[in-house]
């Protein structure tokens, strides 16, 4: 016998499991169709052909695209480090001290969230270009205006997060910590930052992903010899959508959701259950 | 007796509010002290001071007779146990408690030996590898106190230490905490602000409000022998008659003249009060013999298990409510006067107490 579904018990009523499949649609069937037709046996990427890993093997024979694609890496690592460390040093200043213009301080520190990314762009490309910053760098140093860009605007997503699970932090964990002899330094290396880890970890993954899939920003601070993957991809398209783009693009979602995943597991095992 | 704390003048405000004003107090060593007061009477800022987590704007704190006012708080020979347990969420019990002794450089081997002894002291031996959210309330309370002891204090603070478990395991707490501080002979410092916790643990009771100690006396003292209303009334039941002090030094309640008592003090004054314990007076039926100090009509009866409260009606008015408790020692039988009854009440000449404020 089937009973009837309670007051509260949305998710067995038809039409809100239709709403919620609708939405699922709308979310993920364009990437679904990208993931898809990455293994399409066909040059012009409209009509289905058959299945094939060709264009996956065209990809990764891309020198271009390969090389694109390690510029993206290694510019991520480098930017979550750098900004993960400077957003937890802010978070942890502006949590910790009272100062004039605190609130000004906060203010400004969270600005890059909100200013258009073209201006940042634009501001990044005018400034490098006024300091005359060098353009002929050998290879990985020749990274270095990208990287800069990056971490100024990922750093106040991070200090974000970060300030927010401060917020929530027993004053009295760090005042016991003291009253059983540690100093202003062991209170922060065994109390602050433990308790700090699960927004350091977000932040992290917050930055990785900003800085591995920027375009605009990186569009303008980018030179011939400096180009990063979205970039990369966005002059392929320029000529044609081939398929082998499709399966560019699913690279970077799988390598994103991975890095996601790890992360998420390694702060779930560090934690171990306890109450957030 | 040698004292352990000896607190000299403190002064603190918080922006326009004033914790502590003047604050003097002399704490011997061995003693198991409690701070009793109503919440934000400063008793727990006077606790932070001791500990350091707080500065006074004025005066002195000496621990063992040595000024400790520059003194940071993780220098201090004193630990604390929070209200909130404040256990690190991310380490073992076994960690936690031997945090302490770590972060101070004692060998990880010598560490994790005294904290396993520290907790057998609070009756936790095993539970070292637990961690903190896996533990009930009265568990993390016995963590917290191991953590505080490890590093054998010369003072323990106790912030509310029992405000966070329900009513039965307090009461074992209560008695814990009594014979673990007869064992480990450090000097406990208590804050509460329930007087039934003050009165049965400690040995001497200070009785602070809005900021300044109305009384310090042992718990018996305190409730015979009030210093002042707000002590009376803070710590059980109490009645209280207004009173004209004479010359002699004989107190009489204005409107009940067979209300009279003592005064401890010389002088006459006139705003005084009497105050009686609702324990301390008889009650016999109306119209026998003698005749008593008060006589009056049950009101009400407010029967509380051990004993039953009866309130008198002996004037109209809200002054003229006594109150009068009797231990219910027989079963039903023989239980006093319903509501309606004529009563005659009366009390021992020395049972009353003059209270000058």
């Amino acid at each position: 016998m089937r009973i009837p579904p309670g007051p509260l018990e949305f998710t067995r009523r038809t039409w809100i499991r239709l709403v919620l499949l609708a939405t699922f649609v709308f979310l993920y069937a364009p990437i679904a169709t990208l993931v898809a037709y990455s293994f399409n046996d066909s040059r012009r990427n409209i009509v289905w052909r058959g299945f094939t890993t060709r264009y996956y093997e065209r990809a990764i024979a891309n020198d271009g695209l390969v090389e694109a694609f390690g510029n993206s890496l290694l510019i991520a690592l480098a930017a979550t480090v750098v900004s993960t460390l400077l957003g937890a040093m802010t978070a942890y200043a502006l949590w910790r001290f009272r100062f004039r213009l605190k609130p000004l301080c906060e203010g400004v520190v969270m600005l890059p969230i909100v200013i258009p990314e073209i201006c940042m762009g634009v501001a990044m490309l005018v400034f490098f270009a006024r300091i005359g910053w060098p353009g002929d760098l050998p290879w990985p140093i020749s990274l270095s205006r990208i990287t800069i860009a990056h971490i100024s605007f990922c750093f106040p997503f991070v200090a974000v997060v970060v300030r927010a699970r401060l917020s929530r932090f027993n004053g009295e964990l760090a005042e016991a910590a003291r009253d059983l002899g540690a100093g202003e330094w062991a209170v922060v290396r065994d109390v602050i930052v433990p308790h700090m880890r699960p927004g350091l970890v977000a932040g992290a993954l917050l930055a990785f992903t900003l800085s591995l899939d920027d375009f605009v920003i990186t569009f303008f601070t980018s030179g011939p010899d400096t180009v990063t993957f979205p970039v990369k991809i966005y002059s392929m398209v320029r000529f044609s959508v081939t398929p082998e783009v499709n399966a560019a693009s699913t690279v970077l979602i799988v390598v994103t959701i991975t890095v996601t995943v790890v992360a998420m597991w390694l702060q779930n095992r560090t934690r171990s259950g306890a109450p957030p | 007796m040698t004292e352990a704390v000896r607190v000299d003048g403190i002064c603190k405000r918080f922006g326009a509010v004033i914790a502590l004003a003047d604050v003097s107090l002399r704490i011997e060593a061995g003693e198991f002290f409690a701070l009793l007061g109503p919440s934000g009477c400063g008793k727990s800022t006077l606790l932070r001071i001791m500990a350091g987590l707080e500065h006074p704007d004025r005066g002195s704190v000496f621990i063992d007779g040595i000024d400790v006012g520059r003194t940071p708080a993780n220098r201090r020979p004193v630990n604390m146990v929070f209200q909130s347990y404040a256990l690190f969420p991310h380490m073992s019990v076994r960690s936690n408690v031997a945090y302490g002794l770590r972060v101070t450089g004692t060998g990880r081997a010598e560490a994790h030996e005294r904290a396993e002894a520290a907790l057998g002291l609070v009756r936790l031996a095993g539970y070292g590898e637990r961690m903190p959210d896996q533990l009930s309330g009265g568990e993390s309370q016995r963590v917290a106190l191991a953590r505080a002891l490890v590093k054998r204090p010369r003072v323990l603070l106790l912030d509310e230490p029992l405000s966070a478990l329900d009513a039965r395991l307090r009461d074992e707490m209560r008695l814990e905490l009594v014979s673990l501080q007869k064992t480990v002979g450090i000097t406990f410092i208590i804050v509460t602000h329930d007087q039934e916790e003050a009165l049965s643990m400690a040995d001497r009771v200070a009785v602070m409000e809005a900021g300044s100690i109305r009384q310090v006396a042992p718990p018996a003292e305190l409730y015979e022998a009030p210093a002042d209303r707000f002590v009376a009334t803070f710590i059980g039941q109490v009645n209280l008659f207004p009173a004209t002090v004479e010359a002699d030094g004989i107190a009489t309640a204005h409107p009940f003249p067979g209300v009279t008592a003592k005064s401890r003090g010389t002088g006459a004054a006139h705003q005084a009060w009497i105050a009686v314990r609702p324990e301390k007076i008889t009650m016999a039926p109306g119209g026998s013999t003698p005749a008593g100090r008060l006589s009056g009509v049950v009101e009400e009866v407010v029967y509380r298990g051990d004993l039953s409260l009866y309130l008198v009606r002996c004037m109209p008015g809200p002054d003229g409510l006594v109150r009068v408790s009797r231990a219910n020692a027989a079963r039903t039988a023989d239980r006093l006067p319903g509501p309606g009854a004529e009563v005659v009440l009366d009390w021992p000449e020395d049972c009353a107490v003059v209270l000058a404020s």
